[in-house]
């Protein structure tokens, strides 16, 4: 199974439940929950679909492109559907069909994993999904986002599709991974993961991310203060990013990490309560 | 009687809540039907991950019809002048349907005499009962963590999208959570076939076994246990037993299947411990060892299907198992090639308590403490250079990638890591188990340095946080402290080590004072701690060695310093107890104690030439005859002989008090004085071991 048929499957699977297929947002992201498209649409009242591919940098988990598992930068599958619909488990194994998985002859089960995204005020219940034993799959029922209870409850499914793709295929090393019939996942990436791991481990300059944290972190409230939440979580995305490279970096001691953490976290919950006040403001003219 | 079934099914339920759930919702039902007044054989409550059945085979159809006395109003105000009915009295009629006027008698009421009739009460029918409960009982269970769903305003611990209600063979009409009871259940997700119609428990309990689901918790680990017999005959091996992991993956299957898998040899190089906890925690596999104890290249995973013909199962499980050891294996070869010194020196970076600073200063603090005590136990200088050593590494490895990656593992790997460096068990062990015991139940550290790390750990962790005014109240204890001093008290007593409870304080206040830290000991932290610690003694003694109240309060009353001597202390007063002469000789004590509480504080020297008469002359000739033994034996640790020398004064003693005795409470001040000092002196020699005065016939 090439990368890029499973991309293919699953947007043709969730197309056809009537999901919008988004793209990649174009700030660095850690996750695909950290995507507009999912953090600011699961919350408040209207119905929303999504499916994105989401390329989540996480800049301690680069290796330099040396580790056959893990690399700076993966792509998470994300859908989002709200309000989760009864049938959301048969539709989601459905998903694995139609990615080529004969369900009968493996074994898929749901285990807890409660999921929290402590920079985004975030958190919800569900499973990590297992097939044969692989995680395969992140699935959670939003409980509350931005600090605010979800109501309805979105359901959110991450696909971990480098992994998946490596266990279908038997390949034992992520750079190894066909990505098209002639090109490989390595021949796509793996100088980048070099470059970024030397990067966010060692020559990522310390003041200036310590300063271009605080920068973004003021335009994030200026951008507040005029109404623009949108504009304002761009900003948040920005200083969350900017603090992982600074952790990557062994800039921040572990006393100062909750401090870090809960400042972003401070600016998405300020973003989501404006975002939610500026919907209701519309629809009540 | 008939039989009830409910099923409410679910998306998977986390296997850690379900032993709960199916007693909370056995108990929350029966409760229902006790209160309802209904007859019922034990209801059974089952379950696995996607569904909470309980079923009950003989419940009463409906309640008995049954007569009931119902008081109305008071007769002075029931009639009127003519007899006629009152308002009163047409009011109590009027609410009670089933009466008539001339059917009415009286009756004492609590407020005087009352009018009263005898209504006959319907019996409810059960199935109406359970109806109503039913959906109140689903809405209060509680879970450790609830959720919502969809457009759900109601909690449940995962979406449930089914129920199944039957009483008697029909439907109990209720609804919870947007879905109706019915008559059906389902089978295993993959190969359970479509939902079908429940009729009796028996029905219910084949269909869903065709259907691959075992229901029963005991039935699942029984499979499985079975299954890994099979395979281990095999292949000739022995399970490395989990009993908590089979309860937890009995938990996460509706059809038990173990898959026996392999996995590379090369990493059998890994140690056993990372080997087992990557298995076990990444995998919940189970590991497999020779009858030597040595691991084997094998695995035991337990899946829910019925069978796996084609064999992806176990080769989807191997090639996972292999990814997740090459990651423990690159962890432990890189970890292996780490400088331990550089280790220590990120340390720095590492907060230990926020208010405490960095584990690097902790474990400056330990070094200091264990220094004290390797002066106590007279260690040479090798032995006193080990033990630093181990003290100033013991916290080097939570910067490793296995520490990282299995939090479980903090010191076991630096154990391993040293051991690998070609370090000596003084040192390598010490360290490996220096967090024991992590319980009650736990194993103390392998060797005595283990030990000492393991006191001079927890009680560093301890004075640091009563000093930062972190004190556990009532439930709150975030830092764990009351464990930490339990695991001081207990290494202390069970390994035996001689140290004064008052010194240890002492040194590791002064190493938080000398400390570049912000952390100020006030006057009373001293005073504090000590109490604490008592605390944590006194419960060790009551509740884990179950001696008596009296025995445990008489050892406290008589010191505390070197916590190891109250266990011995207390098991010699234990014995004495049962001895003839010993409560007349607590009584004595407690008499002395009387005596002198008074005028404690003007007491003089006590002068022997001032004694005059003859049984205060008795008893203190034989008290001196003793008194420099029961010291010695006491000083000695031989406790039952110190307290088989004090019994021999029990005699003498009554002699002084009783009838024929001494009149302490003369008038003359020297002669009283004097008389009462004598008693301060031998209670004071008697008070060695225990205050036993605590133990006197109340």
């Amino acid at each position: 199974m090439k990368f890029q048929d499973l991309i293919l499957a699953l947007q043709n699977f969730w197309a056809a439940q009537d999901c919008v297929i988004s793209q990649p947002y174009d700030i660095e992201v850690g996750a695909g929950t950290m995507n507009p498209h999912t953090f600011l649409k699961t919350l408040g009242p209207e119905p929303w679909n999504v499916a994105y591919v989401e390329p989540s940098r996480r800049p301690v988990d680069g290796r330099y492109g040396e580790n056959p598992f893990r690399v700076h930068k993966h792509y998470q599958f994300q859908v989002i559907l709200k309000p989760s619909p009864d049938d959301i488990q048969e539709r989601y194994l459905k998903s694995l069909a139609a990615m080529g998985i004969v369900l009968e002859d493996h074994d898929i089960r749901f285990e807890e994993d409660n999921w929290e995204a402590p920079t985004l005020g975030a958190w919800g219940v569900g499973w990590q999904v297992l097939l044969d034993g692989m995680e395969i799959t992140q699935f959670t029922y939003f409980q509350q986002v931005g600090g605010i209870d979800t109501h309805p409850v979105s359901v959110e499914i991450t696909y971990g599709i480098e992994r998946l793709c490596m266990f279908l295929g038997g390949v034992d090393n992520i750079f190894d991974l066909p990505w098209s019939s002639t090109v490989t996942y390595g021949d796509a990436r793996k100088r980048e993961e070099y470059e970024f791991s030397k990067y966010c481990f060692e020559s990522a300059d310390i003041d200036l991310h310590k300063n271009l944290f605080d920068m973004y972190e003021n335009e994030a409230y200026r951008l507040l203060d005029e109404n623009l939440p949108l504009v304002a979580y761009d900003y948040t995305l920005k200083c969350s990013h900017t603090f992982n490279v600074l952790d990557s970096r062994g800039a921040v001691s572990t006393t100062q990490r909750p401090a870090y953490i809960a400042r972003v976290r401070k600016m998405a919950c300020a973003v989501a309560e404006q975002y939610v006040a500026l919907q209701e403001g519309v629809k009540h003219g | 009687m008939a039989e009830l079934i409910i099923e409410i099914g679910t998306e998977e339920i986390p296997a850690r809540m379900m032993n709960r759930a199916h007693r909370d919702l056995r108990d929350s039902l029966e409760k229902v039907l006790t209160e309802a007044g209904l007859e019922f054989d034990d209801l059974e409550s089952l379950g696995a991950p996607r569904q909470l059945t309980i079923m009950g085979r003989k419940v009463q159809v409906a309640q008995e019809d049954r007569v009931e006395t119902v008081l109305g109003p008071p007769v002075k105000i029931a009639y009127g002048a003519d007899g006629s009915a009152t308002k009163a009295l047409q009011g109590f009629l009027r609410s009670n349907p089933g009466l008539n006027q001339d059917q009415l008698f009286r009756t004492e009421g609590k407020k005087g005499e009352v009018v009263a009739g005898k209504v006959e009460i319907k019996g409810r029918d059960t199935v109406d009962i359970l109806a109503e409960a039913i959906p109140t009982l689903l809405a209060k269970m509680h879970f450790p963590k609830n959720m919502r769903w969809g457009h759900n305003r109601e909690q449940f611990v995962r979406p449930v999208r089914s129920i199944l209600a039957l009483f008697n063979g029909e439907v109990i009409p209720f609804s919870f959570a947007g879905i109706d009871a019915g008559n059906r259940s389902f089978g295993h997700r993959f190969f359970g076939g479509d939902g079908f119609e429940v009729t009796t428990i028996q029905h219910y309990l084949d269909a869903k076994a065709e259907r691959h689901v075992a229901v029963g918790h005991e039935e699942r680990e029984a499979k499985i246990q079975a299954q890994i017999d099979a395979h281990l005959a095999k292949i000739g091996g022995m399970l490395v037993a989990d009993e908590a992991l089979l309860s937890e993956v009995a938990d996460l299957v509706e059809c038990p299947y173990v898959v026996l898998g392999e996995f590379d040899e090369k990493f059998l190089d890994i140690p056993r411990e990372v080997l087992i906890t990557s298995m076990r925690e990444h995998q919940k596999s189970f590991t497999v060892q020779d009858h030597h104890g040595k691991l084997m290249p094998y695995f035991l995973s337990v899946a829910s299907i019925p069978t796996d013909p084609k064999g992806l199962v176990k080769k989807g499980n191997e090639w996972v198992l292999n990814a997740r050891l090459y990651d423990a294996k690159f962890f432990w070869e890189t970890d292996r090639e780490r400088s331990f010194d550089h280790f220590r020196e990120r340390l720095k970076n590492v907060t230990f308590i926020n208010e405490l600073g960095s584990y690097h200063e902790k474990t400056r603090r330990l070094a200091g403490l264990v220094a004290h005590m390797a002066d106590v136990l007279e260690y040479g200088s090798a032995e006193r250079q080990d033990l630093i050593f181990a003290a100033e590494q013991c916290k080097s490895d939570l910067v490793s990638d296995l520490v990282f990656e299995f939090a479980e593992l903090q010191g076991i790997v630096g154990g391993l890591l040293l051991r690998h460096h070609g370090k000596n068990d003084q040192v390598w062990r010490a360290i490996y188990g220096h967090y024991q015991p992590a319980s009650m139940d736990d194993d103390l550290p392998a060797n005595r340095n283990g030990c000492l790390i393991s006191i001079a750990d927890k009680l560093d962790t301890l004075v640091g946080c009563f000093a930062a005014g972190m004190i556990p109240t009532g439930s709150k204890d975030p830092y764990a402290l009351r464990r930490a001093a339990q695991g001081v008290v207990r290494v202390l007593v069970d390994a035996e080590l001689p140290f004064s409870l008052d010194e240890m304080l002492t040194v590791s206040i002064g190493l938080y004072r000398q400390a570049d830290n912000d952390v100020v000991p006030d006057e009373n932290l001293h005073e504090q701690l000590r109490n604490f610690l008592v605390e944590r003694i006194r419960h060790y003694l009551r509740k884990v060695r179950g001696f008596d109240y009296d025995v445990v309060e008489g050892v406290l009353a008589a010191g505390v310093d070197r916590i190891d001597q109250t266990l011995p202390r207390a098991e010699a007063v234990a014995d004495q107890q049962e001895k003839d002469n010993f409560r007349s000789l607590s009584l004595s004590l407690k008499r002395m104690q009387n005596v002198i509480a008074d005028e404690a504080d003007r007491l003089p020297d006590f002068d022997a030439e001032l004694l005059e008469e003859m049984p205060e002359r008795t008893f203190w000739a034989q008290f001196t005859t003793v008194k420099h033994d029961i010291e010695k034996a006491a000083d000695e640790g031989r406790y039952n002989d110190a307290m088989d020398l004090m019994v021999t004064l029990a005699d003498p003693a009554e002699a002084y008090f009783g009838t024929d005795g001494v009149y302490i409470n003369v008038d003359e001040d020297q002669l009283r004085l004097n008389r009462k000092a004598m008693c301060r002196e031998i209670a004071l020699t008697l008070g060695l071991v225990a205050d036993i005065s605590t133990l006197a016939p109340k």
